[in-house]
């Protein structure tokens, strides 16, 4: 137990899959953390952890401090849970030596649940839209997040799952609601071989009964707990926020619509500490690769298909719901927007260093012609054509502005560099990181060069 | 961010009716089922009837301790059905199976539970699933096995045997050794037998094969450092050790097979296996671990020669060796 009390937020600032993972992992190891709290997304996420003896696990809903022992995660009121991914993403973490993960878990009453329904209902969703993909992780949590929204008192939230009985009342509902609101899209993925499992949820009446009964083996009375609880734990030691996707996905600051359904900024990480009184130190870190990355569908300025070979991405593959993984030119625009949205960071640290090479593409401008649907970009000098930063919306919730970003995006040329980093990888990684700070005017105090927590440097 | 393999197992079973819930969900006892509780159980009776003239007694003792509660899940999940299948493909129509789950006596709540011999799956499934995984286990390296094969020996009675002399088969799971002695204080508070004294094991393993054929299934070879030794000292060929706890199902039913002759020798049981669609892989691990037996059987497949009885020479004859070609020209 550390004397001192502090909170350390993990953010991506891009569109994900940076290395929070592997961060936080780290993060736990060097400040004994004793519970890593999961504020936004769910069940969705995946941060990929290497240990020093070689164990490899993908994180999900499991915070990415589990492999230390004795580490808790609790996710809050905030995330969207999956109980039965949770149940399986713990055989996973059995099979890599961590047996009894589950029983360090806790789950905010309040937290929305995806029920089978939900998952099956985002999955036709996307196979109607054919070739229009958003780029759902088809896991459900978009569907769940809006069907809240829509139907506030019928939600299942984890509380609920405490009483069987009421539970499968409710995902019964459920299943009868979205079958309904599913009737045009049941009949345009009818043909669909892909869509024949998810279409099953809905013709089968035994799936809630099956579905509470095995809700039951994650034992909910032992995982579900009030708000109040946290508050304690913050205040007893170290604690992680680990964040999930990035902030150029967020649901009101990502580029419509190819963005995601939760918060991905510091933001509900910082009103959980408030809300608990917390009065320790709290350290917002943002990460960034050393590279810019997108998985699945929306806009990518810098995309750049031949750096792929050089760019070797062992846990990220192009399988499921998402769509390809694409790479690109590390993207100082983009960079500054996800700063300017999440109102800034205490210090970043830059994952993926072991790729850089002697000669690295990167960008800190685009070129865009003058035209209408302007204001979103911010040119240089007026009438220039070149665009050095995305303007955010002057609101909080503006998607009608986040719709236009994503149109001008698509007129925007990224203007590419080539840094100049020289063959010696230490001078590389220092000369890049130098840029990276004149660049994005942030300190960059983690350098990554691998996926164990033995690759991480921290730096001045 | 971006992973859905975890969500897209985690649904999959709701859709066909028991795939894959989990292990606490097929098996839902709390505590010993009453009905499969050994407390005054006079008789487990394996009965001939109208319907099943030939009735042959099965019995599956199964290890519910620890990693090994993989059987009976396996089983009830595919198992009962093709087991079935595969006895009556094997000729072998009137099959009775009994269940019962093995822990610890010195430590589990339930170290003996004992269902009853049925012949149609719907109620075998029933008092396979009632049977609680306790998921225990005591003393390292034991496990009761001595009390359900004593419980095999002394209170179940077979019209297979009693009519027809005809030995049912007992088959039990493990991958831990028995205690020496079947415990006089244990069987009293388990069943209500008084006992004047506790028994070696061994005597409980020759009582338990004047009626049954007893095998011991060790379920992969990692486990049988374990105990193997141990029970080959106790029932010599009859301990099978699998490849892998999924091969239960075939191995038990093709034992049952081979000793019926419904299977004629490891060749044919090649073909069946290769008919039933098992692949390669499947196949090969299936007839490794039966082959030693079925030796035993003379059912191996192997050729064997007829051999004249010659006596030793003595003093200076001949040696008796042979050569088997005439030399060139002589």
């Amino acid at each position: 137990m550390s004397a001192s009390r502090a909170a350390h937020i993990v953010v991506d600032l891009g569109f994900g899959d940076a290395g929070k993972g592997t961060l936080t992992d780290w993060l736990t190891r060097r400040h004994d953390a004793r519970l890593v709290v999961r504020f936004n997304g769910g069940a969705q996420a995946g941060h990929n952890v290497v240990t020093e003896d070689g164990r490899h696990h993908t994180f999900s809903q499991f915070g990415a401090g589990t492999f230390v022992p004795g580490v808790w995660t609790h996710l809050a009121r905030s995330t969207v849970f999956h109980p039965l991914a949770l149940r399986v993403e713990a055989r996973y973490l059995a099979e890599r030596g961590v047996p009894e993960a589950l029983s360090r878990v806790t789950v905010s009453e309040r937290a929305r649940v995806i029920t089978p329904f939900h998952q099956a209902a985002g999955r036709l969703r996307e196979l109607a839209r054919g070739d229009a993909r958003h780029g759902t992780c088809g896991v459900g949590v978009g569907e769940t997040v809006r069907d809240a929204l829509a139907h506030p008192g019928d939600t299942v939230l984890a509380g609920d799952l405490r009483d069987a009985g009421g539970l499968v009342r409710k995902a019964r509902a459920a299943q009868e609601r979205l079958r309904g609101e599913l009737e045009e899209v049941l009949r345009v993925t009818g043909s669909l071989p892909d869509a024949a499992p998810e279409r099953a949820m809905f013709e089968d009446s035994g799936v809630s009964a099956r579905w509470v009964e095995a809700v039951g083996t994650i034992e909910p009375l032992h995982r579900v707990v009030a708000d109040e609880w946290l508050g304690p734990r913050l205040r007893a030691g170290t604690t992680l926020f680990e964040g999930a996707q990035g902030v150029l996905l967020d649901e009101w600051r990502g580029f419509h619509p190819h963005t995601t359904w939760s918060t991905c900024t510091f933001e509900p990480a910082l009103s959980l500490l408030r809300e608990h009184g917390f009065d320790g130190e709290v350290h917002r870190l943002g990460v960034l690769r050393a590279h810019a990355t997108r998985h699945g569908e929306g806009p990518f300025p810098t995309e750049d298909a031949s750096l792929a070979p050089s760019l070797p991405e062992p846990h990220n593959g192009a399988d499921g719901w998402q769509g390809g993984f694409r790479v690109g030119a590390f993207d100082a625009v983009l960079g500054r927007y996800a700063l300017d949205v999440s109102g800034g960071v205490d210090a970043l640290a830059v994952t993926h260093l072991d790729r850089l090479s002697s000669r690295w593409p990167v960008c800190d401008a685009y070129r865009a012609a003058l035209g209408h649907e302007d204001s979103p970009l911010v040119r240089e000098a007026p009438g220039s054509e070149r665009i050095t930063a995305l303007r955010p919306s002057t609101s909080e919730r503006d998607l009608d502005w986040q719709a236009r970003l994503t149109r001008a995006l698509a007129r925007c040329v990224p203007e590419r560099r080539t840094l100049e980093l020289g063959e010696d990888p230490d001078v590389r990684v220092e000369r890049f990181l130098g840029w990276v700070e004149a660049a994005l005017g942030a300190r960059v105090t983690v350098a990554s060069r691998g996926p164990t927590a033995g690759d991480k440097q921290s730096r001045g | 961010m971006g992973y859905g393999s975890y969500s897209s197992q985690a649904h999959e079973a709701l859709i066909q009716a028991r795939g894959t819930l989990s292990r606490q969900v097929l098996f839902r006892q709390e505590r010993c089922h009453p009905l499969m509780d050994p407390r005054g159980v006079n008789w487990r009776e394996s009965r001939d009837s109208e319907v099943h003239p030939t009735s042959l007694g099965i019995i599956f003792a199964l290890d519910v301790t620890g990693s090994m509660g993989d059987i009976p899940e396996l089983l009830a999940r595919r198992g009962l059905p093709s087991f079935m299948r595969a006895l009556l493909d094997a000729g072998v129509t009137d099959s009775q199976v009994l269940f019962m789950a093995v822990g610890d006596a010195n430590s589990d709540r339930a170290p003996l539970q004992v269902g009853q011999f049925e012949s149609n799956e719907r109620q075998m499934d029933q008092w396979l699933t009632s049977s609680f995984l306790e998921g225990g286990g005591g003393t390292p390296g034991h496990e009761s096995y001595e009390l359900a094969m004593y419980f095999a020996a002394r209170h179940t009675d077979l019209d297979c045997f009693r009519k027809r002399d005809r030995r049912g088969y007992f088959f039990m799971t493990g991958d831990e050794r028995p205690y020496p002695f079947v415990s006089h204080a244990q069987v009293a508070a388990l069943m209500g037998d008084g006992l004047e004294k506790d028994l070696p094991v061994q005597q409980v393993v020759d009582e338990l094969q004047r009626a049954f054929e007893p095998f011991f299934l060790i379920p992969d070879l990692a486990r049988r450092r374990n105990c193997e030794r141990y029970w080959r000292e106790l029932l010599g060929d009859r301990v099978i050790c699998l490849e892998e706890p999924g091969d239960c199902v075939d191995v038990t039913s093709s034992l049952v097979g081979l000793c019926e002759g419904a299977i004629a020798d490891i060749d044919a049981l090649a073909r069946h296996l290769e008919r039933e669609g098992r692949d390669r892989s499947r196949r090969g691990a299936v007839i490794r671990a039966l082959t030693p037996f079925a030796a035993t059987l003379g059912r191996d497949g192997t050729p064997r020669p007829r051999l004249e009885d010659e006596h030793l020479p003595i003093d200076d004859a001949t040696s008796g060796h042979q050569r088997l070609a005439p030399r060139d020209g002589r």
